[in-house]
């Protein structure tokens, strides 16, 4: 069998199939893929099916819920909960809930391996690294598959996991060590973006080859509950067969459906005080964002209502008296998601990132600009091909994904917005891919992407999404107060394969034997040019700074205090994930180890 | 229940004043004549059909149905027992009878249509009104198609007795 599963920031899903499934009388076809309903605690004491995970772990008191309520079928003595009813109580008992595990998982701010989460609650709730939530999910959902699959153990099966475009290799690391704690062993990592693409080439069938041609530059435009990714996909060809690779990904923005349900509830909230002197408590915040939602979708379909009625019911038994009631017209909808988070900008129009003050609270480094269009036209600007006269990258077609896109105004939006600037400098408009369920999309296209091993369906090529670079102090004579500026070298190009190994040329560093030596460890997602070797002295917020690599070259070694000479090696494993060693006589001996403490020294 | 001690001085008391007032020992008599007696205290029954608990808990966990029909609405302006009928009630049962109750209809003519009732119907599925004269077949207009509970699959309502009378906790937020 082959596995996908969408670990994301507020849902998980899993789909499968089974690659001997196909049909032999037509060529190419692929076996159809399944999605999970997945065994899972939706109330107190009652367990059933849902084909989502909702991405939320609670801790359960001593207090607050029935005896054996939180029981499993498969397991009587687990001390959390995981799925629907996680994320409901954590509504009522907000200390107790874990949420946004992925968006932690990727925040160079904090050590991830630390046990952080619930953020900021008390002592006496227990608490766990983002690491190992995400390492409940899986494992949730390799014993629901048990539960359901018996007669095919998970950890047999091929499992793809998905992680946003923008993980960077560190990231991408923690998720593995999460997998490998939940006992997956059969493991790859797709991007997001690239597993909306897989799910559209799965809906087209052999379809997709009329779609598109060679030359095509797709781009994906990825918005989910609490991130936003961007991914460009070119059409290629070879010996005649159309090929497809990952040419392009975005910058990791905190960013999402959350953020527009949450703007629309403010809103109401704000204008239930001035109009009717109401103030409203948490509870009632919740139902009104959720309410939101709702109208949200309703309001923006196509010949949407003009006018949406909300209604905050009582809390306690005076369900309808004491019941709270508001309106959301459609203009408001208009002004506050689709002018508010997809204005009307130019090509060059770049989403500006507000400096970040020095004493900022710690915790997850929310997107401040809320405009996703301006975002795109960053990526876009930032991509934007060699030699080339235009002054951005230039897609031909886009696919949508996520539950934003559900609305066809926002998606007209995005796609007016990058036709007015594809008119400007005279290319055709984008072609519009017809996308499938915004909701299992990314779990189909997993699982799609998986077949590729059986030698079922197109694989698109990838290699790493990023350039990566280690700081060298410049030489120069010290000054009191100034840093050493540094300059970056490239130890790994944009888009170098799995499985690959390069050696770093005419480079050697002399490490001190028994005491640990740190690499300031950087990283670019706009620079594609830079080589392997190229050092980089001046550039534009174009590379930032990740984390550092440390090594302790042991006794063995050589005799302590001594200089070593060592040449430095990237590889690119399996996963896809970054590996740097020191060599000795070309032959890697030691592994650099990232840091994943608070390189910000809290 | 009284105790013990105090049941064998009240039948000590009964025996003698049975014993000694005629008018007390016809009571009695007449009182053990017409048993078993009819009138008892409306006890709490605590043994409810299996699903009871179930379903009003379902009803009112996913719509409010309970607070519902509980609420008095009579100074409640019509549009906002709407609103929230809509949004809450109607929402939240409509969505719990679909995961959990499956119904059909009974006929699947088109109501409002000339259909024929043959000979051998059960009249608990079918109901006869107008002029009902002769022996079927009969000729009629279907008013209503009926509904037929199919499958009624309750979710367990997460006490540990069988006999919870639980349909919906209170709730204490502590601040």
């Amino acid at each position: 069998m082959v596995i996908g599963i969408d670990l994301g920031t507020t849902n998980c899903a899993l789909a499968w199939s089974d690659p001997t499934k196909r049909n032999e009388d037509l060529p190419n076809s692929t076996p159809p893929i399944n999605p999970l309903a997945i065994t899972q605690l939706t109330h107190p004491g009652n367990v059933e099916e849902r084909y989502t995970l909702p991405s939320f772990l609670y801790f359960p008191g001593s207090h607050e819920l029935p005896p054996h309520s939180i029981e499993l079928p498969w397991n009587k003595e687990i001390p959390y909960v995981v799925g629907w009813l996680a994320r409901d109580q954590g509504a009522k008992v907000p200390q107790r809930v874990i949420s946004s595990a992925k968006s932690w998982l990727s925040n160079d701010r904090v050590d991830r391996t630390l046990p952080l989460l619930p953020w900021n609650s008390p002592e006496e709730v227990e608490h766990i690294s983002p690491v190992e939530a995400s390492k409940n999910y899986l494992l949730h959902l390799r014993e629901a598959w048990d539960y359901a699959h018996p007669e095919e153990p998970f950890c047999e099966q091929d499992v793809v996991i998905t992680v946003p475009a923008s993980f960077d290799t560190i990231a991408r690391e923690l998720t593995v060590k999460a997998a490998s704690q939940a006992g997956i062993e059969k493991l790859t990592l797709l991007e997001e973006p690239q597993a909306a693409f897989y799910a559209w080439l799965d809906k087209c069938e052999e379809n997709w080859r009329k779609q598109v041609e060679v030359g095509d530059r797709v781009l994906v435009c990825d918005v989910g509950g609490g991130t936003t990714d961007f991914s460009l996909i070119t059409v290629n060809s070879e010996n005649g067969d159309l090929t497809l690779e990952r040419t392009a990904v975005g910058n990791h923005i905190l960013l999402g459906g959350d953020n527009m349900d949450l703007a629309l509830a403010v809103f109401v909230q704000q204008k239930l005080k001035k109009e009717q002197n109401i103030k409203l408590d948490n509870w009632q915040m919740q139902v009104l964002t959720h309410a939101c939602r709702s109208a949200k979708e309703q309001l923006l379909q196509e010949d949407g209502e003009t006018e949406w009625s909300i209604s905050i019911p009582g809390r306690g038994r005076s369900l309808i008296a004491s019941s709270i009631q508001a309106t959301l017209t459609n203009e408001e909808v208009q002004k506050l998601v689709v002018d508010g988070f997809f204005p009307i900008c130019q090509a060059d129009d770049y989403a500006t990132r507000s400096r970040q003050s020095g004493l900022r609270e710690l915790g997850l480094p929310f997107e401040s600009n809320p405009a996703i269009t301006k975002h795109l036209a960053s990526f876009l600007g930032s991509h934007k091909l060699e030699n080339s006269s235009e002054s951005f990258l230039v897609p031909t077609a886009i696919l949508f994904n996520g539950g934003v896109f559900k609305s066809p105004a926002i998606r007209d939006r995005v796609v007016n917005i990058v036709n007015s600037w594809l008119n400007k400098i005279g290319k055709a408009p984008l072609k519009v891919l017809q996308g499938a369920d915004y909701d299992l999309a990314v779990a189909r296209g997993a699982v799609r992407c998986g077949l590729n091993k059986y030698g079922l369906g197109i694989r698109i090529k990838a290699g790493t999404n990023r350039s990566y670079y280690i700081g060298i102090e410049s030489s120069m004579p010290a000054i009191p107060g100034l840093e050493a500026p540094i300059k970056a070298l490239c130890i790994a190009p944009f888009g170098m394969e799995e499985e690959s190994t390069q050696t770093i040329p005419g480079r050697s560093f002399g490490l001190v034997v028994g005491e640990p030596a740190e690499f300031r460890f950087l990283a670019s997602t706009a620079r594609h040019k830079d080589k392997i070797g190229d050092l980089i002295d001046d550039w534009d917020e174009d590379i930032e700074e990740l984390t550092s690599l440390c090594v302790t070259l042991p006794a063995e070694a050589g005799d302590s205090g001594n200089f070593l000479p060592v040449t430095l090696q990237t590889h690119i494993t399996e996963l896809g994930t970054l590996e740097l060693w020191c060599c000795q006589d070309d032959q890697p001996k030691w592994r650099l180890e990232f840091e994943t403490r608070n390189v910000y020294g809290d | 229940m009284v105790v013990w001690s105090m049941r064998i001085i009240t039948a000590i008391k009964v025996f003698f004043k049975i014993l000694f007032n005629g008018e007390f020992a016809q009571k009695i008599q007449n009182f053990l004549d017409t048993t078993p007696a009819t009138e008892s205290v409306a006890l709490p029954n605590l043994n409810f059909e299996p699903g009871t608990v179930a379903l009003l808990a379902l009803l009112q966990r996913e719509g409010r149905f309970i607070d519902f029909l509980q609420e008095d609405l009579d100074n409640v302006p019509d549009a906002q027992v709407g609103a929230v009928v809509k949004s809450t009630v109607y929402k939240g049962c409509r969505r719990a009878f679909k995961d959990y109750i499956k119904l059909e209809a009974i006929l699947e003519d088109e109501e409002e249509t000339e259909i024929t009732v043959e000979s051998g119907f059960d009249p608990q599925e079918i109901r006869l009104v107008g002029k009902v004269e002769g022996e079927p077949p009969f000729k009629g207009t279907l008013h209503h198609k009926g509904w037929r509970l199919i499958k009624a699959d309750l979710p367990s309502i997460g006490t540990e007795e069988e006999d919870g009378d639980v349909v919906c906790p209170a709730e204490v937020e502590l601040i």
